[in-house]
């Protein structure tokens, strides 16, 4: 058994490596895709020294794969990624300040929307083809409909400036969490409610439930320990899906919220066709998505008994 | 039975409104949607003359609206056009041909889906210049991945069936019967596929717009008002809840003739997890 588990973790690491070099990659030719000189993009003020001086730092006059690795080895060796067109600030600062704050309002969102997903998921599945069921199953489907940048402004009117409960916005104590994260955690939500519920729905069908009916297990007994047990590795797998839905969320809900995090800058970063700014941010990105996406793989893996042999 | 007529009933009846919106704009509303004409009347709430409203420069809401769904649905097409042609193409190739193709095609599109779709669409909204067409072929390039692997999945799996292994038998080419034998039996997951990647679009295009990087602030586009009229919600809040009802309205469209069209065809349980 660990045998297996050494060679996929293995596995697994070499195909992280393959992906973020890759990534990095289409990172650095990005701004080369860029009609126009490389010098220029990545300057705020180009005067003809600092064209020259950026030129020979990034390689300009070398072949693209020398090019590439002079700048995988700034970026990486010394976070070096330039400074911002637009406020002529350390790139590298700036990804400091902001990292942090997305990962908090991500991680609050993610438990947010797996309770309330599970919770309606398994809510809709015990009263399938009732109207509780139809009541939760248009909630979810409205969930997924929702413009999250909408859902924030209209959330913003009615809980901080009509009724001042809360904060509208900006980085703060936990009561500037509240409103951001609710809103960010709804197509999540929305979306692990649909996939708990087939799953569920799915299981009960099942002969081991049959068999717990049979010995005697009370309702509650049989959906939360039998049922969403068996459905927990759809569910697992689905916290993967639901963190690119989170950070895909973050860049509006940050903007609308002013939340000081990567996704309201790399917004507007692109915006400002700030290429510094955007190549550090998609960089940092990539490495928080790629590093879920493996611990969700190792935890599914570790879950599932069909995949140890 | 009667639960999928009324899921499609329900979809198909909200996107008429959608099309018959975008198609009688101009018809319903005597003036254009950028013309100030009521600029004594800025802010002025709903009233009969203006249903919605007037906005702070004094344009007509409701004439705004109207010619919006004709900017959004266009966007939503030609980008779920782009999606749908090219991930089709793409991944009835792979699963087809296997082989290194394949090997290269579903990687990159499973490196591409761990991204979400907006952040994508960012990336390409860099090197595109910022106008209508470019939300469009950003939003299809960014939700093309989704509909590659579904296709590819179902490519794969149709192949080693026996009405596939019939037509080889007869000496047919494996192209001819990609393209006659199991395109045809594809057709309900690409429909399928095709009003996901609508409702997905809408979204993300409207997204994009709420960012500001639409470009063109002539054509009045849903996202693009709520993004202008963030600033004055709070005087007249009917100017921010009627584009974003309008959104959720299409995508809530799309979305029910998604689920209705899945319950209808058994094997559209591939689209399931989509």
């Amino acid at each position: 058994m660990f045998g297996a588990m050494r060679a996929f973790l293995l596995r697994r690491i070499g195909s992280l490596v393959v992906a973020l070099f890759v990534a990095s990659v289409a990172v650095f030719l990005l701004v080369r895709a860029v009609p126009g000189d490389p010098a220029r993009l990545l300057l705020k003020n180009p005067t003809p020294e600092r064209i020259a001086a950026i030129r020979a730092r990034l390689g300009l006059d070398q072949s693209l794969p020398t090019q590439y690795w002079l700048w995988l080895k700034n970026a990486l060796g010394h976070g070096r990624f330039g400074e911002s067109i637009v406020t002529g600030r350390d790139v590298k600062e700036d990804l400091a300040r902001t990292w942090p704050a997305t990962i908090e309002l991500s991680i609050v969102a993610l438990v947010v929307a797996t309770l309330a997903g599970v919770w309606l998921g398994v809510f809709c599945a015990r009263h399938a083809g009732t109207w509780k069921d139809a009541l939760g199953t248009t909630v979810s489907l409205v969930g997924l409909s929702v413009p999250v940048f909408w859902l924030g402004l209209l959330a913003m009117l009615l809980f901080s400036l009509e009724l001042g409960w809360l904060p509208a916005g900006e980085r703060g104590g936990l009561d500037h969490l509240v409103l951001p994260a609710l809103v960010l955690a709804t197509i999540p939500a929305a979306f692990v409610a649909r996939v708990t519920r087939s799953a569920v729905l799915e299981t009960l069908g099942k002969d081991f439930i049959r068999t717990a009916q049979a010995k005697g297990a009370t309702e509650r007994a049989i959906l939360y320990r039998h049922a969403l047990r068996a459905a927990l590795v759809p569910i697992v797998t689905m916290v993967g899906v639901e963190f690119a839905y989170l950070l895909g969320g973050a860049v509006l809900t940050e903007t609308v919220f002013a939340w000081p995090g990567i996704g309201r800058y790399v917004a507007t970063a692109v915006l400002a066709r700030d290429y510094p700014a955007i190549q550090g941010a998609l960089l940092v990105l990539v490495a928080m998505v790629m590093t879920v996406n493996f611990a969700v793989d190792v935890a599914h893996h570790a879950l599932d008994p069909k995949l140890r042999r | 039975m009667k639960r999928r007529n009324l899921l499609l009933g329900i979809g198909s009846s909200m996107l008429a409104v959608v099309i018959l919106a975008a198609a009688f704009a101009g018809v319903v509303s005597t003036h254009g949607p950028t013309e100030q004409l009521y600029r004594d009347l800025a802010l002025a709430p709903p009233s009969w003359a203006h249903s919605i409203g007037v906005d702070g420069v004094g344009r007509d809401v409701l004439t705004r609206i109207l010619y919006g769904a004709r900017a959004t649905l266009g966007i939503a097409f030609s980008a779920t056009a782009i999606a749908v042609l090219g991930g089709v193409a793409l991944g009835a190739a792979a699963g087809v041909r296997r082989g290194w193709f394949d090997a290269i095609v579903s990687h990159a599109t499973d490196f591409l889906l761990a991204f979400p779709s907006i952040l994508l669409g960012l990336v390409a909204l860099t090197i595109l210049t910022p106008s209508a067409a470019s939300v469009a072929i950003a939003v299809g390039i960014s939700s093309l991945p989704t509909v590659m692997r579904q296709v590819r999945a179902a490519f794969a799996s149709e192949g080693a069936k026996e009405y596939v292994l019939a037509a080889r038998a007869t000496g047919a080419g494996r192209w001819r019967i990609a393209a006659l034998e199991i395109l045809p039996n594809c057709a309900g997951l690409i429909l399928v596929l095709t009003t996901l990647t609508l409702g997905g679009a809408v979204l993300e295009a409207a997204g994009l717009a709420f960012l500001g990087l639409s470009g063109q602030p002539d054509i009045p586009e849903w996202g693009m008002m709520l993004r202008e009229e963030q600033g004055t919600f709070r005087v007249a809040p009917w100017l921010c809840i009627a584009p974003g009802l309008a959104i959720t309205w299409t995508v809530l469209a799309f979305n029910l003739l998604s689920d209705g069209l899945r319950q209808r065809r058994r094997w559209a349980r591939l689209a399931e997890s989509a």
